[in-house]
C-alpha cells in the first residue's frame, strides 16, 4: 500500500505546485461566484428598487369628483403622474397605444353617471387598462387597486351600513407554527442542493479527466504501469487523491458561495438577511461532511471509469458530457420536490438521494433510515465503478488499445 | 536472463481499425511463434522493418501486453503471472514512454524510486551517480516541458533506471537524438553490458546494430526469420554485410498482405 501513498501525494503535487492550475480551479471559480452573485444581486435589487419609484404616467376619464378629492387626500397624485380627460376626449386610442409601447402606465374610465349611479345603488363600471406585460404597468395597476378603488369601495360600503365597525365581522390572528430553522432554511434547500451536488461533479470533471485521460495522452502512464506497484493500487490512489482535489474544490465552491449569497440578498432586498441564518447541529454537519466525501468520491470513481477508455481529454470530455447532464437533471429535481415528503426509498437513488438528503439537512430534518440510503446508494455504486477503473488499469486494450 | 518462447501476439481489430487498415481480416498477427533467449552481458538486437512486431515483442517482454499464446521469463519470473516481480528487475524505453512534462526530473525520479519501494538514502545515491553521468544535474529542477528532445531523453533513461534494473529494454534507443546524444547513449549501453545486464534493443538501423549488438534476431511479419551473431548471419545469407544480408532476408521471407 506503501505506493498509494506517493501517488496521492503526487497528484496534489501537480496541482498545488503549478500557479496557473491553482488559480483557474480554486482562485478563479471563487472569483466569479462571488463577481456572479453580487452582480445579480445588485441588478435585482436595483430593478425592483426602480419599479417602485418609478412615476406613473396614468389617464383617468370622467373622473367623479370624491375620487378627486380621495386622490388629494392619499397622496396619489405624487405616486403618478395623473392626466384627467372629459368624457368626449378623443386621444383614448393613443393612450391605448401608448400603455401598449410602454409610454403610459394606466387608462382609467369611470362610467359617465358614476357618483349618481352609487348614490341610487345601480353598481357602476370603472375600467382599468394596463399592460400585464409590463412591470412599471403592472406595479401602477396595483397600486391604484390598493390606493384609490378599494379605499373608495370600502368607505361607501361603509356609509352604507352606517359605520367602519360594522364592516369588520371577526379578526384572524396569525400565530406562525414553524420550526425557526426549518423556515429559515426554505431558501437554502431550494437552492443549496441543486448548487452542491452539481459544482462538485464540475470541478471534479477537469481534474479528473486530465489526471486520467491526460495521463493516457501525454503518454505518461505506461511508466506508472511499468512499476511494481499493484494495478489496484494505482487505481486506489489516482481515485482518492483525485477525490481529495475536489473535495477541495467543492469547498471553495461552498465558501464562496456562502460569502456571495448574504451581500446578494442585501442588495436584493436593501439591508436584511433574513433567511439566511442558518443554524448547524453538529450531527448535522457531520451528516453533510459524510455525504460531500463520499459524493465527491463517486463523481470521481464515475469520470475515471468512462475517461479511462478514452485516448486524450477531449474525448474524454465527450464521454462525460452526457453524465454532466443527467446529474444536472437529478440535482435541478430537488428544487421542485419542495418540502414534500418523498419516500424514503428514494433517498437510495445515487446522487439525486444525495441532493434530497443536504435538502433535508438545511431544514433540520434528516432522518437517520434518509441518511443511510443515501450513503448506501451512492457507496454501491462507488464501488462498482472502482472495480471497473481496476479492471480497465489491467486492461491491455484500454490502456494500450491492444 | 529473457526467455522468449513461441510468443505469439494476437490483435483483435475493432470495426474502425480495420477501415483503417483497409483489411477484411478482424485479427492481425503482430508476433508468431518467436523463440529467443538473451543472456547478461549480452546487448540482443531486434532488426526489422516497420510494423514488423518488434515493439509488440518488447512490450510482452515488458509485462504490458499479454502473449496470446507462449511464454516469457524474465530472471525466471513468468511475465504473466508474476508481473509485479518482473517489474521489479525490469526497465523498458522507449520514445512513447515520457516523463510528465509538468514536473521536474528530480521529482520524478524520487518518485518512481518511492514507487519500487527504495530507500531515501539509496535514491538519493542513485540519483548522484545517474544524474552526474547524464549531466542531469545542471537541470535537475526544470520542468520537463522546459527541456529539449535530447535532456529529456536522458532525464527519461536516468528515471527508468532508477532501481537499478537486471534487465534492460530499449525500443529503438536512438531515434530522434543527434549523433552526439545518440552516441552518450549507446556508449552507457555498452556500460550496462560490461556490468551484466541483459538487454535488448530494437532498431532498424543496421550500422547501430553492428555497432552494439552481440547477438542479432531478424524480425519481418511477426517472425524470427533468423537468428545469431552478425558474421553467423552474414555468412549464413552469402553476402558482405548486415545491410545486404538484410535484403535477402526481407526478400525471402516478406509476403504482401492480401
Ligand atoms: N494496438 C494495436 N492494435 C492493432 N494492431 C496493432 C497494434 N499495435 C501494433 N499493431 C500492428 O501490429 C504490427 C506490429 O507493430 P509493432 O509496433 O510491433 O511494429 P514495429 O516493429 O515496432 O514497427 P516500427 O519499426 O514501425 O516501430 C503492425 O502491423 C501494427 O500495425
Ligand atoms: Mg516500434
Amino acid at each position: 500500500m506503501n505506493g498509494v501513498k506517493y501517488i496521492i501525494s503526487k497528484e496534489f503535487a501537480r496541482v498545488f505546485k503549478d500557479r496557473k492550475l491553482v488559480f483557474s480551479l480554486f482562485i478563479l471559480p471563487a472569483v466569479l461566484m462571488i463577481g456572479l452573485y453580487s452582480l445579480i444581486g445588485s441588478l435585482a435589487g436595483s430593478m425592483s428598487k426602480d419599479i417602485k419609484e418609478h412615476v406613473s404616467t396614468v389617464y383617468i376619464q370622467n373622473v367623479p369628483e370624491e375620487i378627486k378629492s380621495l386622490i388629494k387626500t392619499t397622496g396619489y397624485d405624487k405616486l403618478a403622474k395623473i392626466t384627467y380627460l372629459q368624457g368626449n376626449a378623443s386621444n383614448v386610442d393613443e393612450i391605448k397605444d401608448d400603455i401598449l409601447n410602454g409610454d403610459a402606465e394606466l387608462l382609467v374610465i369611470f362610467d359617465k353617471n358614476f357618483s349618481e349611479d352609487v348614490k341610487n345603488f345601480k353598481t357602476p363600471s370603472v375600467t382599468i387598462g394596463y399592460n400585464s406585460a409590463k412591470d412599471y404597468s403592472q406595479n401602477a395597476y396595483s397600486t391604484f387597486n390598493q390606493v384609490i378603488a378599494n379605499t373608495y369601495s370600502q368607505t361607501v360600503i361603509a356609509e352604507r351600513i352606517g359605520g367602519a365597525e360594522k364592516l369588520t365581522v371577526f379578526k384572524t390572528v396569525n400565530e406562525e407554527i414553524v420550526k425557526e430553522d426549518e423556515k429559515n432554511g426554505q431558501f437554502l434547500a431550494m437552492l443549496i442542493p441543486y448548487l452542491i451536488t452539481f459544482l462538485i461533479f464540475a470541478s471534479a470533471m477537469g481534474i479528473v479527466t486530465d489526471a486520467i485521460a491526460g495521463e493516457k495522452e501525454r503518454g505518461t502512464m505506461a511508466r506508472l504501469l511499468m512499476t511494481p506497484v499493484k494495478r489496484s493500487h494505482l487505481a486506489f490512489g489516482k481515485l482518492v487523491s483525485l477525490s481529495g482535489l475536489s473535495i477541495i474544490s467543492a469547498i471553495v465552491y461552498a465558501v464562496s458561495m456562502a460569502l456571495a449569497m448574504p451581500m446578494m440578498m442585501k442588495t436584493m432586498t436593501g439591508g436584511s438577511t433574513v433567511g439566511f441564518a442558518i443554524n448547524f447541529r453538529t450531527g448535522q454537519l457531520l451528516e453533510l461532511v459524510v455525504l460531500l466525501v463520499i459524493l465527491a468520491y463517486l463523481y470521481v470513481a464515475l469520470i475515471s471509469a468512462l475517461s479511462i477508455r478514452a485516448k486524450d481529454v477531449k474525448t474524454a470530455s465527450t464521454y462525460v458530457s452526457p453524465l454532466y447532464i443527467v446529474i444536472m437533471v437529478a440535482a435541478l429535481m430537488t428544487m421542485f420536490t419542495g418540502s414534500r415528503d418523498v419516500d424514503p426509498l428514494m433517498h437510495a437513488i445515487p446522487v439525486y438521494g444525495t441532493a434530497l438528503s443536504v435538502q433535508k439537512i438545511m431544514t433540520n430534518s434528516l432522518g437517520v433510515v434518509e441518511f443511510l440510503y443515501s450513503v448506501a446508494g451512492n457507496l454501491v455504486l462507488a464501488v462498482l465503478c472502482t472495480v471497473s477503473v481496476t479492471k480497465s488499469f489491467c486492461s491491455e486494450k484500454i490502456m494500450f488499445n491492444a | 536472463m529473457i526467455e522468449v518462447n513461441n510468443l505469439t501476439k494476437v490483435y483483435k481489430l475493432s470495426k474502425n481499425e480495420m477501415a483503417k487498415r483497409k483489411t477484411k481480416k478482424n485479427i492481425k498477427c503482430a508476433a508468431s511463434g518467436i523463440t529467443f533467449t538473451a543472456k547478461p552481458g549480452e546487448i540482443y538486437g531486434l532488426l526489422g522493418p516497420n510494423g514488423a512486431g518488434k515493439t509488440t515483442t518488447l512490450r510482452c517482454i515488458a509485462t504490458l501486453l499479454t502473449p496470446t499464446e507462449g511464454e516469457v521469463k524474465v530472471c525466471g519470473h513468468d511475465t504473466v503471472k508474476e508481473g509485479e516481480a518482473v517489474r521489479e528487475d525490469i526497465c523498458f524505453l522507449t520514445n512513447e514512454i515520457k516523463l510528465d512534462p509538468f514536473f521536474s526530473p528530480r521529482y520524478l525520479f524520487d518518485f518512481f524510486g518511492h514507487l519500487h519501494g527504495l530507500s531515501e538514502e539509496a535514491i538519493e545515491a542513485r540519483r548522484k551517480e545517474l544524474f552526474g553521468y547524464f549531466g542531469i544535474d545542471a537541470f535537475e529542477d526544470k520542468k520537463i516541458e522546459e527541456l529539449s528532445t535530447g535532456m529529456k531523453q536522458k532525464a527519461a533513461i536516468a528515471v527508468s533506471l532508477v532501481q537499478d534494473p537486471k534487465v534492460v529494454i530499449f525500443d529503438e534507443p536512438t531515434s530522434g537524438l543527434d549523433v552526439i546524444t545518440a552516441k552518450s547513449v549507446t556508449d552507457f549501453l555498452a556500460k550496462l553490458k560490461k556490468d551484466g545486464k541483459t538487454i535488448i534493443v530494437s532498431t532498424h538501423i543496421m550500422s547501430e546494430a553492428e555497432k552494439l549488438c552481440d547477438k542479432i534476431g531478424v524480425i519481418i511479419d511477426g517472425k524470427l526469420v533468423t537468428e545469431g551473431t552478425i558474421s553467423d548471419i552474414v555468412g549464413k545469407c552469402g553476402t558482405n554485410d548486415l545491410e545486404d544480408a538484410f535484403f535477402v532476408l526481407y526478400r525471402d521471407n516478406h509476403k504482401e498482405e492480401e
